[in-house]
């Protein structure tokens, strides 16, 4: 069977380096991840060991994610800036805009300055659904709620799967 | 055949702050022909290829062989312009396989000769070429696309004499009799031997449009040729420095 490779370069403005580009996005959402489980995962547990033997009730489900989710929230900025960039970048040094916007293939233009971005904005999308369903179910699970105090996402998510 | 019909384009907003830069153009370019687009600044020589191109809006039609310029038949156009419409970063190697995906007609013998011959590398990026060799690789790409209608808006600009005549030898070389190209200008005494054809602009209307063989058995060159249509008045140099020097003896005690 043929193995196919990706083409890196074509994802791209001609002249960037596709596969570096894909590199950063990867361990920028890496890191993201990492920084949001840890914005999640360390306060829960300190409460978790600080109150649960008390029986008192933990902060909001919505502030722990408000927190969490500030570098989904670092990353979607990144990808419109990174959308930005792409297609400035034909404006930068010469007008290869003049270029782009003659070619028979109408979709090249913004294939190349689109295509990384709306991926990196789609994976954020989903780490952030995925990861609130999580955390919701970690909170659900071994928080002691004070239901008067919950916010808006506590309560969408508790309509999503009670009701 | 290329045509257009009263080509109208206005910038900024109508009412507010409207500048006509074409102001009804009808030109015909036809298969073959070298066409020296020549005009004073702002006369709307850069903004009427860009209309061709579909890279400004405008209002009027143009057509090519009858159709409308569109995806289908945008190949048949090409652009070399002195701003530069190459990839900075992309090398010319890179540009070949770039254009030779894109346009199915791509000459890659002819890109192979033509950088050959101006000797430019293959692997160096063109961001990093000098301002002659930028303006080299950008017709180059024009001449190698497979199109029709090669437009070039003041390529040469920053070449120096020898590498531009070289260039009007090699063109007049390799262009093909179904080939057409319309050059826009300010080098008029240097082009007078290549184009076949003069159209002249001011103020966004064609004032002027001759062929050069027209000129030579009316026994005028280009620039005569200008200056009539601009009305040009040539003694007003003179008669600005007899007022300058009659100030300065005034002046003086």
């Amino acid at each position: 069977m043929k193995k196919r490779t990706i083409r890196w370069d074509r994802l791209v403005p001609p002249g960037m380096n596709g596969r570096r580009e894909a590199g950063r996005l990867a361990a920028g959402l890496a890191a993201g991840l990492v920084w949001n489980a840890a914005a999640f995962l360390v306060p829960f547990l300190q409460e978790y060991e600080r109150l649960t033997w008390v029986r008192a009730a933990f902060e909001p489900f919505d502030r722990h994610l408000r927190r969490a989710l500030i570098p989904f929230a670092l990353l979607a900025g990144w990808m419109v800036a990174l959308a930005l960039v792409h297609l400035l970048s034909h404006y930068q040094e010469s007008r290869s805009i003049y270029l782009m916007r003659r070619l028979p293939d109408r979709g090249e233009l913004w294939r190349r300055c689109l295509t990384l971005p709306l991926t990196g904005l789609a994976a954020v999308l989903i780490l952030t659904l995925g990861l609130s369903v999580l955390y919701f179910w970690l909170y659900e699970t071994y928080a002691l709620i004070d239901t008067d105090s919950q916010g808006r996402w506590y309560w969408t998510l508790h309509r999503m799967f009670y009701e | 055949m290329l045509e257009i019909k009263n080509l109208q384009k206005v910038y900024g907003i109508p009412g507010v702050s409207a500048k006509p830069a074409l102001n009804g153009v009808d030109l015909s370019v036809g298969q073959g022909e070298l066409v020296g687009l020549f005009g004073e600044n702002g006369a709307g020589k850069t903004t009427l290829l860009k209309c061709v191109l579909g890279l400004l809006g405008y209002t009027g039609t143009i057509t090519l062989d009858g159709e409308p310029v569109t995806r289908a038949n945008i190949a048949r156009l090409s652009f070399a312009t002195c701003e530069h419409s190459f990839f900075p970063h992309l090398t010319p190697a890179g540009h070949r396989d770039f254009y030779r995906e894109h346009f199915p007609r791509w000459r890659e013998k002819r890109f192979q000769a033509l950088m050959d011959f101006f000797r430019l590398p293959m692997g160096k990026a063109p961001g990093s070429f000098s301002t002659g060799q930028k303006n080299q690789f950008e017709v180059i790409l024009a001449l190698s696309q497979g199109a029709d209608y090669i437009l070039m808006d003041e390529p040469f600009a920053g070449n120096d004499v020898f590498n531009r005549e070289d260039f009007y030898k090699v063109l007049l070389g390799i262009l093909e009799p179904t080939e057409t190209v319309v050059l826009s200008t300010h080098l008029l005494e240097e082009v007078e031997h290549f184009v076949g054809r003069a159209v002249l602009l001011r103020g966004g209307a064609v004032v002027g449009d001759t062929s050069v063989l027209e000129l030579e058995e009316r026994g005028m060159d280009l620039m005569a040729f200008v200056k009539s249509a601009y009305g040009y008045e040539p003694d007003r140099v003179s008669r600005a420095l007899d007022r300058l020097t009659e100030e300065g003896e005034e002046e003086t005690p």
